[in-house]
């Protein structure tokens, strides 16, 4: 198609290309983290909904996303038993330390048989641990090249053996015995916390409320109120998403200005020829928006392709789970479209008013 | 024949820096609808300023310019825009086409800009046959030889039936026997479809050509 705004595109191929980057830079900036934050967000929430245990009994401040301790004694397991409505309970030490892929990790140290009964979780290879350098990992871990029998490290230098793998994922990704753990970090009749089953779910705030009473000094809660979203466990995320999303759009936003500056420096007497054969200002302020909208567009699939591809190689490489989520996808169009647009305004406004005459004599 | 350009008193001033520098004297001339007419004068003697002034690329100091009964000076930056989009066909010295469209491409581009859904191929293949360009209709600029980009140019200022074709020295950069065939297409529009031309031009030949010779000096006509 003979199109003035394609056939400019086309004649400095290297200018637009990278014109085409600059707003595919924003795109994948906002896609990237966006994707990364939701992934890690909902596999969070994935598998914190996969715990059916309907209280969790601890003390105040064992539970971080970044740091835990064992500071509840297992005494309570006993006890909490005893309680009516109580149908099971099963201790828990959850452990964060620092790892490669994502600054820290977490492992779980669970009595297995009461664990994995009372949440439905079976294991679909290998077996229970059976000594204290098993370990259990979920599907997820060992698609990263863990299989059953292989060697993971998790304190140190010390290598733990995958025994088995589990299904569905609940909690942390590599779950080792209780007394195995307790033995890691040195806390013997300890644990995290306790969870607790009740017999009748409709009845677990008056099982919470008998709990308290006969365990006082200590916290009971709804697991679903725990197991909060990384957003919300991280109040400044939302915000520095936000900002990422103002950043992009004014990033967008230069390259195209500074794109379309030069473009019609460099055509300023193709600017004085269209006014001479009577092109109104808003016919050459469209032309000019045109190009960088088409621009923009070019570069909001550059962006969504390397966004997409960036995220699977940081799933591969990490672990973490990338989403590709849609109402961020219309956001980052939203914002590569209207950089692009708000971008090349005041330089189309600029070619609209040049003088014909002057420009015509341009060289 | 009806009076298509009228012209009474035109002045033009320049000012650069704190220095006026006049330009046009007080013009004044009356063009006749399918008339051809040579604007010729030494460098410097006013000739491209009166054609921009009555293309409407620039305003005058004082006078005033009617085209085809529209008062050219009274009109808004964005009015004179639209005469001339209606009115007013370019032709210049250095051919000036888009080098990125091909020879049919430039003239679509005329049409889009004269809008009402403006897309007549056969109009546009009608001017390209009429000046031997049919075989290069799907050539970019670069592609041709300097009669013939000139040539495209004229289709290009002619595609939209404007009252008014003004000529910038369209000979000014072309060897004579390309020359004498850019010319020889002006006649042709000229007799063939009443085409009224303004050309500045240089060349006594050329304007031999034309039914009628103003002849200019230091910002007068003489």
């Amino acid at each position: 198609m003979d199109s003035l705004v394609v056939s400019n595109i086309r004649q400095r191929p290297l200018r637009s290309a990278i014109s085409i980057l600059g707003v595919a830079l924003g795109v994948t900036l906002v896609m990237l983290f966006t994707g990364l934050a939701h992934g890690m967000s909902d596999d969070l929430q994935k598998r914190s909904s996969n715990v059916t245990a309907e209280l969790i009994f601890t003390r105040p401040g064992s539970i971080q996303i970044t740091v835990s301790s064992a500071n509840v004694s297992t005494k309570y397991v006993p006890l909490l038993q005893q309680i009516e409505g109580v149908e099971s309970v099963s201790p828990v030490i959850r452990h964060v330390y620092p790892s490669g892929s994502f600054g820290f990790d977490q492992v779980e140290g669970v009595e297995w048989d009461s664990f994995s009964k009372m949440n439905n979780i079976r294991l679909i290879q290998g077996h229970a641990p059976t000594g204290p350098d098993d370990v259990l990992i979920d599907e997820t871990k060992a698609g990263r090249n863990h299989p059953v029998g292989s060697t993971l490290k998790i304190f140190g230098d010390k290598l733990y053996r995958v025994a088995g793998i589990y299904a569905p994922e609940s909690g942390a990704r590599v779950k080792m015995t209780l007394a195995s753990l307790q033995d890691a970090l040195e806390v013997q009749n300890k644990c995290t916390f306790i969870f607790v089953k009740v017999k009748n779910p409709s009845e677990q705030l008056a099982v919470a409320k008998r709990i308290n009473e006969a365990l006082p000094g200590n916290k009971i809660q709804p697991t679903r109120e725990l197991f909060a979203t990384i957003e919300n466990s991280i109040p400044g995320l939302a915000v520095f998403l936000r900002m990422l999303v103002v950043l992009a759009a004014i990033v967008s936003a230069l390259v195209i200005m500074l794109a379309m500056h030069t473009t019609i420096t460099e055509r300023t007497r193709e600017i004085g020829i269209l006014k001479a054969m009577g092109a109104s200002r808003a016919y050459i302020i469209g032309e000019i928006e045109r190009e960088a909208l088409l621009i923009s567009l070019l570069g909001l699939l550059v962006g969504f392709a390397l966004a997409g591809i960036a995220g699977f190689g940081i799933h591969k490489a990490t672990g973490l789970i990338f989403e590709f989520g849609g109402r961020w996808a219309l956001t980052a169009a939203a914002i590569g479209l209207l950089g692009g647009a708000l971008g090349a305004l005041y330089p189309a406004a600029r070619a609209a008013n040049l003088d014909p005459v002057n420009a015509l004599a341009y060289e | 024949m009806a009076t298509i350009l009228k012209a009474d008193n035109l002045e033009k001033v320049y000012r650069i820096g704190k220095v006026d520098v006049p330009a046009l004297r007080g013009v004044s001339l009356a063009v006749q609808e399918g008339e051809f007419v040579a604007v010729m004068g030494p460098s410097g003697c006013g000739k491209s300023t009166m054609l921009h002034l009555l293309g409407g690329l620039l305003t005058p100091t004082k006078g005033r310019i009617l085209i085809d009964s529209e008062d050219l000076t009274a009109a808004s930056d964005a009015k004179r825009t639209d005469i001339r989009r209606r009115k007013i066909g370019f032709v210049f010295q250095r051919f000036n086409l888009f080098p990125t469209l091909t020879a049919e491409g430039n003239l679509r581009l005329a049409e889009r800009i004269h809008g009402n859904g403006a897309d007549d191929p056969d109009r546009r293949r009608e001017i390209l046959r009429m000046l031997h360009l049919e075989d290069k209709m799907h050539h970019k600029p670069l592609e041709l030889s300097g009669g013939e980009q000139q040539r495209v140019a004229l289709a290009r200022a002619v595609v939209n039936r404007p009252a008014i074709v003004l000529a910038d020295e369209p000979t000014g950069n072309l060897d004579s026997e390309n020359s004498e065939l850019v010319l020889k297409m002006f006649r042709e529009l000229n007799d063939r479809f009443n085409q009224t031309i303004i050309m500045i031009t240089h060349n006594p030949e050329a304007a031999a050509a034309c039914q009628r010779i103003i002849q200019m000096r230091d910002g007068h006509i003489v």
